[in-house]
């Protein structure tokens, strides 16, 4: 692509196609082309503005219960992040509901996935409609549909089952559609082979189809796990009087957000970042280690062939 | 852990000391997995709910409670409504905590009355414990409970200080003419909050808030019954006797206010965000908050319109099928003592229901004398009133007027 | 077993769309079946349900929440066309400049996102609080009169103004914008791209006849993925917003657990739901259903 691009002043003269010869100068191209970048990068500048803030006022010592001013600096809240009342349950509640979540819907979608991807079968365009629309349907639409029905059937407890309930319903369209990509574009030809030597469908699976999704069931994980420490409208209308950690920052605010929030806040979002930025290290590590070894594989080859 | 699933008050006790060992990750799986399994189940569960039948009529007679202490229980109330050091820590919960040998489990979950109500209804239809052993609403909410038989009727021989110091005026309400289920915890003042310093002066009445140069920089609040009561007295209307008609003429009144901007939200506690960070110059608000407030900006004072403000009660009341009752009584005992309650009013700074407690407050610290939130002069108290208690349909009507206001 | 050999397709897919027929899918039939009831409040305070075909609460509350409802469409759909404008250059860039650095920089792009939702529209609160940088900022600039005038904010201020609102919005859903352009682009053939660049003399045309329609599909995705939660959306409406900007949401939230008029706000969300189905619906035509879940 960096060709074409520095190729543009060779390439169009006026000899080609119908377009007068009144290109822009080279400066004027050259701003344009810069421009693009520019605005690119006041976008990603602007996109990191709410978490900037959220980070700065993490270490800010509120005069009275309001976070909203400056006043000192403190290194408080991050000494004793669960100091303020209720938090640390309401973080724990959102922790193992997320893990929870996050198995239960990892393994139910990714199951629907490889039926979805492999095979043909009568109801698969209805069944592939009905997976996307969980995706797309408003959140309070599904959460208050939920609440309904818990009503309507009069489930007793409104609480840790059914906020449960509803993050692993909206998470499983989430694994079916990421592993779906992945096993699309697995190499059939690898498990028939598989097949051969295995004869069995079971040890197929195990030793080959799932080695190979995994990185697609891995970020269907990581992405089942994001949505529900996150979730809020669902959450808030089928919880009851359990608190998870969402929740609990909406009822924080009326009355001032405690400065732990925000350094739990931060605590979540450099853990995650951090997470894909390791699983992108991994990721480059691997591609070079491949491509060195396929380098390598190809000078033997060529070695052994005599055209070194 | 109960045979259909549900989590038992061990566990929710466990879970809330922080007690998330893998047990109990393997054990909430275990439920999980009793979730999807008996996903159809639900149903059925509906009608295996734990014992209780659904209100209709308040439960009559006192409950025999078992007199013993139990290890803890929980205490549900709104946000900054009891002595706080160090943002976390109530002396006065310590005190009892010590001398019952129990660990009080102190929420601040009651935002706003509605909402609460809202969370754990179903759970009370249903006749479950919804794992709070005392909690603390306004007078109208309350008596809602009380209709609805929501509250266990208290046992009044376990709390012989409350009959001892209780203050006559909260003694005998309407809402409660037997004292049968709620004990009052702190009463209060609907008024005008507001930064002098932004309004250039003192203001003295509601209608200092139309002035056009507060513009956008006014809020009224969410309780129907604070701001609808407030403009009826600026009105002329007595809000004890109000009809659905004044009602609905001080949401007229209201309304242009709304359109033209001149009032920028509606809102529940969060008024004093705003006004703390100067968004909000002058707004409807409540007497204790703005002691508070003071910690964030030392410029803001609240005041009693002149046509008159609104006075309410706040009320502890054990909910029904509530765990440790016992406990709850002997709490309410206790901070019916003169210098428990005189520890927690010298930090809220509301309108203390029990006798005696000025008298330690002035002991220990004179010139608190001179706070009118505390001791509010006769002239005050007498400009102060109480909305009339509405029937259900009165309820509905009033609630869609306001709420046609509100949804702009 | 045999059956099962055939047809290995229906025992993998039966616990998931079990899970979602029950907790979706019937859900939403209840849904139906709620908003069709009357509620009665007796003397005690005691709801009672009776289900009598009452279509009178659709037409009542449509009418009467007319102006959310499409206060909610008006909102959602500026945000989106914003957010497309944002996002298009931004994924364009990575997709075609980034080189060795696209991971990262969409690593960058998402990475905002993962601070907790509330926690980030809280933060909004602040930076455009009264008084703050950004607003007396705007202010010395007499941008803010010409917002006023356009009745986008009010009296010179951000905080609980249309703009604010919308401005939110545009924000929280940006990634969901940003993802499928980034992923249509990413896939175009660098080859057609070439050859567009010989064919014609202008780089703008090159783009409007090969990369644009190209990378449609990423468009339509985000458009949809951005359009429909940010309809039903009320916490920005809720933080940032006044009684003029109530949406939709906001409505429905109130009667579901504030009012508990079930009848009511079923009927709210049902519509709700209806509209959304009809684009969800448009667009599955225009693309095929492969591809709408293809995202």
């Amino acid at each position: 692509m960096a060709q074409a691009a520095t190729t543009d002043t060779a390439a169009a003269t006026p000899e080609e196609g119908g377009a007068p010869a009144r290109r822009p100068s080279r400066f004027w191209r050259k701003v344009r082309w810069q421009a693009l970048n520019v605005f690119a990068g006041l976008v990603l500048l602007y996109l990191f503005i709410p978490i900037s803030v959220i980070i700065l006022f993490s270490f800010n010592e509120p005069a009275g219960k309001f976070n909203l001013t400056w006043n000192k600096f403190s290194l408080d809240a991050w000494k004793h992040p669960f100091g303020a009342p209720g938090i640390e349950s309401a973080v724990k509640l959102s922790i193992e509901i997320a893990f929870l979540s996050t198995i239960f819907a990892t393994v139910l979608g990714t199951l629907a996935a490889l039926a979805l991807a492999r095979y043909n079968f009568r109801g698969r365009s209805a069944t592939n409609f009905a997976v996307f629309t969980p995706m797309a349907t408003p959140e309070i639409v599904m959460g208050s549909a939920l609440l309904t029905l818990f009503i309507t059937t009069q489930t007793p407890t409104l609480g840790f089952a059914t906020i449960l309930i509803a993050h692993i319903m909206f998470n499983i369209s989430y694994v079916i559609v990421t592993v779906k990509a992945r096993v699309y574009g697995l190499d059939r030809r690898l498990e028939e082979a598989a097949m051969d030597l295995f004869a069995n469908e079971w040890k197929t699976f195990r030793k080959v189809t799932l080695p190979l999704i995994m990185p697609g069931v891995g970020a269907a994980a990581a992405l089942c796990f994001a949505l529900s420490i996150d979730d809020f409208v669902v959450t808030q209308f089928n919880s009851g009087a359990e608190i998870t950690f969402p929740l609990y920052i909406y009822g924080a605010s009326r009355n001032g957000v405690p400065v732990q929030v925000n350094v739990i806040g931060s605590l979540i979002f450099l853990v995650g970042v951090g997470g894909m930025f390791l699983n992108l290290m991994i990721q480059n590590r691997r591609a070079k280690r491949d491509a060195a070894a396929s380098a390598g594989a190809v000078r033997r080859a060529q070695a052994a062939e005599g055209t070194a | 852990m109960s045979t259909d699933g549900h989590l038992s008050d061990h566990d929710r006790a466990a879970f809330a000391r922080g007690a998330l060992t893998r047990r109990e990750l393997l054990r909430r799986a275990g439920i999980a997995g009793g979730v999807v399994a008996g996903a159809g189940l639900l149903a059925a569960c509906g009608s295996g709910s734990s014992s209780g039948a659904t209100g209709g009529a308040p439960s009559a007679g006192p409950v025999s409670i078992d007199k013993t202490v139990a290890p803890s229980w929980t205490f549900s109330n709104w946000p900054l409504y009891i002595d706080t050091k160090n943002k976390t820590q109530h002396p006065s919960l310590d005190l009892f905590d010590k001398k019952y040998n129990t660990k009080t489990n102190y929420l601040e979950d009651i935002e706003d009355n509605e909402s609460f109500f809202g969370k754990v209804k179903a759970q009370l239809e249903a006749g479950q414990n919804i794992q709070r052993d005392i909690v603390t609403l306004t007078d109208w909410m309350a008596a809602k409970w009380v209709a609805l038989g929501y509250c266990e009727a208290l046992d009044r021989s376990l709390i012989p200080n409350v009959e001892k110091n209780q203050s006559s005026a909260l003694r005998g309400r309407s809402i409660d003419p037997q004292d049968q289920f709620l004990v009052p915890w702190q009463s209060g003042f609907t008024g005008i909050a507001y930064n002098p310093k932004l309004t250039g002066g003192d203001l003295t009445s509601v209608a200092d808030l139309w002035n056009p140069d507060f513009k956008g920089k006014v809020t009224l609040l969410t309780e129907m019954r604070d701001t609808l009561g407030l403009v009826m007295l600026q009105q002329g209307v007595d809000p004890a006797k109000c009809t659905v008609d004044d009602a609905q003429s001080a949401c007229d009144y209201i309304q242009p206010y709304v359109n033209n901007g001149q009032i920028r939200r509606f809102t529940g506690n969060d008024y004093a965000g705003d006004l703390a960070k100067g968004n909000v110059v002058a707004c409807m608000g409540w007497s204790g908050d703005v002691v508070q407030l003071q910690f964030d900006n030392p410029d803001l004072k609240f005041v009693v319109p002149d046509k008159g403000g609104m006075l309410w009660t706040d009320n502890m009341m054990i909910p029904k099928n509530a765990s440790h009752p016992y406990n709850a009584h002997l709490w309410m005992n206790f901070y019916y003592q003169p210098e428990i309650a005189a520890m927690v009013e010298d930090w809220v700074n509301y309108i203390c229901p029990v006798d005696g407690a000025k008298d330690a407050l002035l002991k220990n610290d004179p010139s608190i004398a001179k706070n009118p939130l505390i001791f509010p002069p006769q002239s005050t108290l007498d400009n102060v009133h109480v909305f009339k208690a509405l029937t259900p349909q009165e309820d509905l009507e009033f609630n869609q007027a306001f709420q046609q206001l509100i949804g702009g | 077993m045999n059956w099962l050999k055939k047809r290995p397709a229906y025992p993998l897919l039966l616990p998931g769309m079990l899970w979602l027929a029950i907790f979706f899918f019937i859900p939403m039939a209840v849904m139906l079946y709620k908003s069709l009831e009357t509620v009665t409040v007796d003397l005690n305070y005691q709801q009672h349900f009776t289900f009598d075909w009452n279509f009178s609460n659709y037409t009542d509350n449509i009418s009467q929440y007319k102006s959310q409802f499409a206060r909610s469409f008006l909102y959602a759909a500026i945000a989106t066309v914003a957010a497309f404008l944002i996002a298009y250059p931004l994924a364009y860039v990575i997709a075609f400049r980034g080189g060795r650095w696209k991971n990262l920089l969409l690593l960058l792009v998402i990475a905002p996102f993962f601070t907790n939702y509330l926690i980030r529209t809280l933060a909004w609160q602040t930076i455009l609080a009264d008084n703050s940088v950004v607003t007396s900022t705007l202010d010395a600039m007499h941008l803010l009169s010409i917002t006023d005038a356009l009745g986008w904010t009010q009296q010179s201020r951000l905080l609980a103004t249309p703009l604010a609102v919308v401005s939110a919005i545009t924000y929280n859903y940006l990634a969901f914008m940003v993802l499928p352009l980034y992923v249509s682009l990413e896939k175009i053939d660098q080859r057609l791209l070439e050859a567009s660049l010989d064919l014609y003399a202008n780089r703008v045309k090159a783009f409007m006849k090969v990369t644009f329609p190209l990378s449609l599909p990423g468009v339509f995705a985000g458009t949809l993925l951005t359009f429909i939660p940010a309809t039903g959306d009320y916490i920005n409406a809720e933080i940032l917003g006044s009684p003029q900007t109530r949406m939709i949401g906001n409505v429905i939230q109130s009667k579901f657990l504030i009012f508990n008029d079930y009848p009511a706000a079923s009927a709210l969300s049902f519509t709700l739901m209806a509209i959304m189905l009809v684009f969800i619906a448009i667009y599955a035509k225009l693309l095929g259903t492969e591809e709408v879940t293809t995202v």
